[in-house]
């Protein structure tokens, strides 16, 4: 009805602040919801090339995910595995397979660059468990190397140049695909053989050790035993595909329900913000409540005109958001928060829209 | 001649903190149609307690109301409002225009609220407005208009319905000489009209415009048969 739109216009300010700030919420909730779906359409994407079976044994403690790229450079540590971990590692029924690792920073051309060493006959199932090969073929001996995409981009070789890696010249025989977040760093890394990167530091025993696990919960659990039972000690650690997928996994679910939490108060602000204004209509309105119940308005139909203002406030915001919702939501989700919006609004002015169905005719002969 | 109000020992009393203030007892009056009625009594007593009661607005301590033969309070709140939109028209001292509303659409609500279409509702509200002499300030708003013509919007919306009986609260107490004397003319043109019409009022000039007169004494109404 007419007098529905009249009487939030006349309030100009307040009708203007309880409209932006329903806007504010579902513009909000809108973006939160559709940034969140973004999130896990990348990040199922990325876990997808974790390789879960992939595991690493590290010289050193590290549970956080976003270190380990730091970290994990194994020349420098003061304790390392023995060539007997290794063996007893890959017969461990829970291990598929298991190889030496080694990873350096090393000169390389002009350049700093990480420099992992993993058997010839390991690379396969390794890098190739993470990583295509964009071209060329993997390396096959100690003089042969395959360099990670950002890598070969920046030295700006191809398959056949030969690079030099501390002082040693070798031939770039591949180039691997570029696939973002990996286990084993692919993108940053150059791979060589194993024993290319021992004899460069000299050391008798074994850095680190990576492999594929039959299971991967029962390997890192086997792994751990074993290394606990040997060494009673805190300087190592097995991380899986499978377990950083975890952790990235809290993360992003942390931050979604983080972002779920601020849209909700937004939300829930918005209402109280409707339930003033409506409730601040009514209050203004006393006199004229009352007279428009002496003129035949039934209760009923004084909730509907305030109730109605408020879902008027709701619905200019939901179709000023439309375009961006559909952008952003599926249909379920956008279906859902509409929903959510509207009975939102029902709810935030029936309470007063209740009170001025209850103000009495007689008030409006009252005087004043 | 046919009854529009009856009122059978109609006993009102307000809750004043701890006391209970008794305001009407055991009132008894009938109003038949086509009459012009004042009730003309003091300020405080109880006048528009009585309007109130005889409007359908709030329900007598006891006693029975009865509009058009019907027992008005046995009706349930829904019921009340529809029959009180329909049958029963109000003129307020302090006008009561919906602020927000033109002219034109403050007579065309109570009609638009009885669910008469649209566009019939603006053509009476009009034709209202014309026999008013208020056709040019059919799209002003209430804040601008003089009281006079607040007034006579208030007249033509009461009569929007075509209610069978009209009450008017002090209709004139907001009003300067000349507006007050032009709203008490159109009240004698709606009784000469067969309207049925009870005015309240403290002031004795006015009062004297009536066909009947009753006045407010010990709680009770009773008919005056001259004022002096
Ligand atoms: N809602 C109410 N609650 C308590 N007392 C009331 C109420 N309405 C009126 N009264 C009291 O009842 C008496 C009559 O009031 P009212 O009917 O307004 O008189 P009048 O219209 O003749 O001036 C007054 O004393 C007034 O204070
Ligand atoms: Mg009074």
């Amino acid at each position: 009805m007419n007098l529905l739109i009249r009487q939030l216009l006349h309030h100009k300010l307040r009708t203007a602040l309880a409209f932006a700030s329903v806007l504010i919420a579902t513009l909000f909730l809108v973006s939160v919801i559709g940034i969140s779906n973004i999130i896990q359409e990348r990040f199922v994407e990325s876990l997808n090339k974790l390789s879960p079976s992939l595991f690493m044994v590290l010289p050193f403690k590290s549970s956080n995910v976003l270190m380990l790229e730091r970290e994990a450079k194994t020349a420098l540590v003061l304790q390392m595995f023995s060539k007997s971990d290794l063996q007893r590692i890959s017969t461990l029924p829970s291990v598929k397979e298991a190889y030496p690792l080694i990873q350096l920073t090393l000169p390389v051309n002009e350049y700093q660059f990480s420099v992992t060493g993993i058997p010839a006959k390991g690379a396969p199932s390794v890098i190739l468990g993470s990583v295509d090969l964009a071209q060329g073929r993997l390396y096959k001996k100690k003089d042969e190397v395959v360099l990670g995409a950002l890598v070969a981009e920046e030295l700006d070789v191809r398959p056949g140049d030969n690079i030099n890696i501390n002082g040693k010249r070798v031939k770039v025989v591949g180039i691997l695909e570029r696939v973002g977040q990996s286990l084993i760093n692919a993108d940053n890394s150059i791979f060589a053989d194993y024993e290319l990167l021992r004899e460069m530091v000299d050391i008798k025993s074994v850095p680190a050790i990576i492999g594929i696990a039959r299971n991967t919960t029962q390997a890192t659990q086997d792994i751990l035993n074993y290394l606990d039972l040997k060494y009673h000690g805190d300087w190592y650690s097995v991380i899986s595909g499978e377990s950083i997928s975890e952790q990235l996994r809290a993360m992003t679910d942390i931050v979604k329900w983080f972002f779920w939490f601020i849209a909700a108060v937004t939300v829930i602000v918005s209402l109280v913000v409707i339930w003033n204004a409506i409730y601040t209509n009514v209050l203004d309105n006393y006199k004229n409540i009352a007279t428009l119940k002496v003129l035949g308005m039934t209760k009923k139909q004084v909730i509907a005109l305030y109730v109605g203002q408020g879902l008027v406030l709701v619905g200019a915001a939901l179709l000023i958001s439309l375009p961006l919702a559909l952008w952003l939501l599926s249909w379920e989700q956008l279906l859902g928060i509409y929903l959510l919006m509207v009975l939102g609004g029902i709810l935030a002015s029936y309470l007063p829209a209740k009170r001025a169905s209850e103000i009495p005719p007689a008030e409006a002969l009252r005087y004043g | 001649m046919e009854e529009i109000i009856r009122l059978e020992k109609v006993s009102k009393a307000y809750w004043d903190g701890e006391e209970l203030l008794e305001v009407l007892k055991d009132v008894d009056l009938v109003i038949y149609k086509g009459e012009f009625v004042a009730i003309v009594a003091p300020s405080g007593s109880g006048k528009s307690t009585l309007l109130n009661i005889m409007g359908l607005l709030d329900p007598p301590t006891s006693g029975k109301v009865y509009l058009k033969g019907k027992d008005a309070y046995a009706m349930d709140d829904e019921e009340l409002s529809l029959f009180r939109g329909k049958h029963i028209g109000f003129v307020f001292q302090s006008f009561n225009l919906i602020p927000e509303l033109t002219a034109l659409e403050n007579v065309t609500l109570p009609m638009e609220i009885m669910g008469m279409d649209e566009k019939k509702a603006r053509e009476r509200g009009i034709e209202l407005l014309r026999a008013l002499g208020l056709e040019d300030r059919a799209h002003f708003f209430p804040a601008q208009l003089s009281g006079g013509q607040k007034q006579r919007v208030a007249i033509a919306r009461a009569l929007a319905n075509k209610p069978d009986i009209i009450f008017a609260d002090e209709p004139t107490g907001n009003l300067d000489p000349d507006s007050a004397k032009e709203v008490l003319r159109i009240f004698e043109d709606l009784h000469s009209q067969g309207h049925t019409l009870v005015l309240v009022t403290h002031d004795h000039s006015i009062a004297r415009r009536a066909q009947r007169i009753y006045t407010i004494k010990d709680k009770r109404v009773v008919e005056l048969e001259s004022l002096d």
